[in-house]
């Protein structure tokens, strides 16, 4: 398999059916998920899948239902825009350098844009993850995917506050669903 | 007895007189840019630009056999001219490093109509595409490329540049092939560009693209050739002659070509045409 798949609905893919450059692509972007792929991402839950792998085929979906639209990129020690929608466990070290993450997308901080950070825990710096955070002209939301309490789901509310988005905690599985709502609640 | 080849001081740099020879023509072409080298049919002759003077020499003892002394000579001025330029082409490679466009021009000073001018691209993309060399450019055109204009270009920059290039390729009055198409690009340009919302978004992919390896799409060519977006206009340039031919050092300025009336002159070349067409509107 690609090592670089492409989901069905993604920036890459719309690249490739209407031969489009990835600019012109991405006029039709109206939301930039930011997915934390650190090492607590392999935590299974109880479950038979690592968050993850239920939080990759739950963008597929959303992208499938909503072609052209969502534009992921992937952080932990390093950040990756992914115009193929799969996230990668096994390119961007283990940490979680959530500011970093953020500095990225700032880039695509346009009017009208949402940005959707998708995590399950607490970055290496929180500090810097809200001021960064805090630079956005458009509204941060957030989605805490962690099983555990504590301080990840704490801060990714205060995220979500200092950017005047919205918080939801949910589980890796809900992910196509929460994204909808946000989307839809404006 | 063989005759002697000759190396003469000439207007802009050297006169190369030597016997027909395929090998020596097809070396002096790939060695020595088109911009720095030019043909006198009359003469049966070539120039060369005044530093390819011991290039040439060297060619003609590998060729020849001859050891042909090079004398010293002043190296071409650079002077501002007022050029009216009919019909610019494709850039294409030319021998050497350069990339390089022909420029058909009525007449200028002693010049017959016909391919005078050249064009180097990089001199082309000075004046069309100032973002030309970032570390940001993508690798396929942009519409700020495809209208001609930089990034930072303000809204009445963008609305000036729209109304230019559709005068000049609306395919009612513009006769090459590819009008249709060229213009359908202009269009998407300027309504991507003219609208705050869409601009923003586009600018945003623009850097997105600038920073991620994706593969182009399929029916993508390789590498296109550079073209300017406008073809014709009165143009006031830095130039250097060589054998009778100007090459643009510099655009520092591009007009409309006006008729009394007030119309604006739109050139192209149809199909099969030996000279450009000319078309008021």
């Amino acid at each position: 398999m690609n090592k670089y798949e492409i989901a069905k609905g993604s920036i890459s893919d719309l690249m490739q059916n209407e031969n489009m450059t990835l600019a012109e692509s991405f006029l039709t972007c109206d939301c930039v998920v930011l997915f934390d792929v650190s090492g607590s991402m392999e935590m299974m839950d109880g479950t038979h899948e690592s968050r993850y792998d239920r939080g990759v085929q739950q963008l597929k979906n959303l992208q499938a239902s909503m072609p052209g639209k969502i534009a992921v990129v992937q952080f932990a020690d390093s950040v990756q825009f992914m115009p193929g929608g799969v996230p990668l466990m096994d390119i961007s070290g283990y940490g979680t350098d959530l500011a970093a993450g953020l500095r990225f997308i700032r880039i695509a901080d346009v009017p009208e844009m949402r940005f959707i950070v998708i995590s399950d825990g607490a970055p290496d710096s929180e500090t810097m993850a809200l001021t960064e955070a805090r630079k956005f002209t458009e509204k941060i939301d957030t989605v805490y995917i962690g099983s555990e309490s504590g301080d990840g789901r704490d801060f990714l509310h205060r995220l979500a506050n200092a950017s005047g988005g919205q918080s939801l905690d949910s589980a890796a599985e809900n992910i196509e669903k929460d994204v909808v709502y946000l989307l839809n609640a404006g | 007895m063989r005759e002697k080849c000759r190396i003469i001081p000439a207007s802009g740099g050297y006169e190369i007189v030597t016997p027909y020879m395929p090998s020596f023509v097809t070396e002096l072409k790939a060695i020595i840019p088109a911009s720095e080298r030019a043909y006198n049919k009359d003469r049966r002759s070539w120039t060369v630009s005044a530093k390819h003077g011991q290039t040439a020499g060297a060619l003609i003892a590998k060729c020849f056999g001859q050891w042909v002394e090079v004398p010293p000579i002043r190296t071409a001025d650079t002077v501002s001219k007022i050029i009216e330029v009919l019909y610019i082409g494709q850039c294409k490679q030319r021998g050497g490093d350069e990339c390089s466009a022909f420029g058909w021009s009525r007449t200028s000073d002693q010049m017959l109509p016909g391919w005078n001018l050249i064009f180097p691209e990089k001199v082309l993309r000075a004046w069309f595409d100032p973002d030309f060399g970032d570390l940001e450019r993508p690798a396929t055109a942009t519409y700020y490329q495809t209208l001609g204009i930089g990034r930072d270009a303000a809204d009445p920059e963008i609305k000036t540049a729209y109304r230019r290039l559709v005068r000049q390729w609306h395919p009612d009055v513009c006769k090459d092939p590819d009008a249709a198409e060229v213009f359908r690009q202009i269009q998407r340009a300027y309504e991507i560009l003219s609208v705050k919302k869409t601009r923003a978004r586009y600018d945003a992919g623009l850097k997105l693209e600038a920073v991620t390896t994706v593969k182009k799409p399929k029916s993508e060519p390789a590498e296109a050739s550079y073209r300017a977006p406008l073809r014709c206009g009165m143009l006031l340039c830095d130039v250097t002659e060589l054998g009778g031919r100007l090459t643009v050092q510099k655009i520092k300025a591009w007009n409309d070509i006006i008729s009394p009336s007030g119309k604006t002159l739109v050139t192209s070349w149809p199909m099969g045409a030996n000279e450009p067409t000319l078309t008021w509107s």
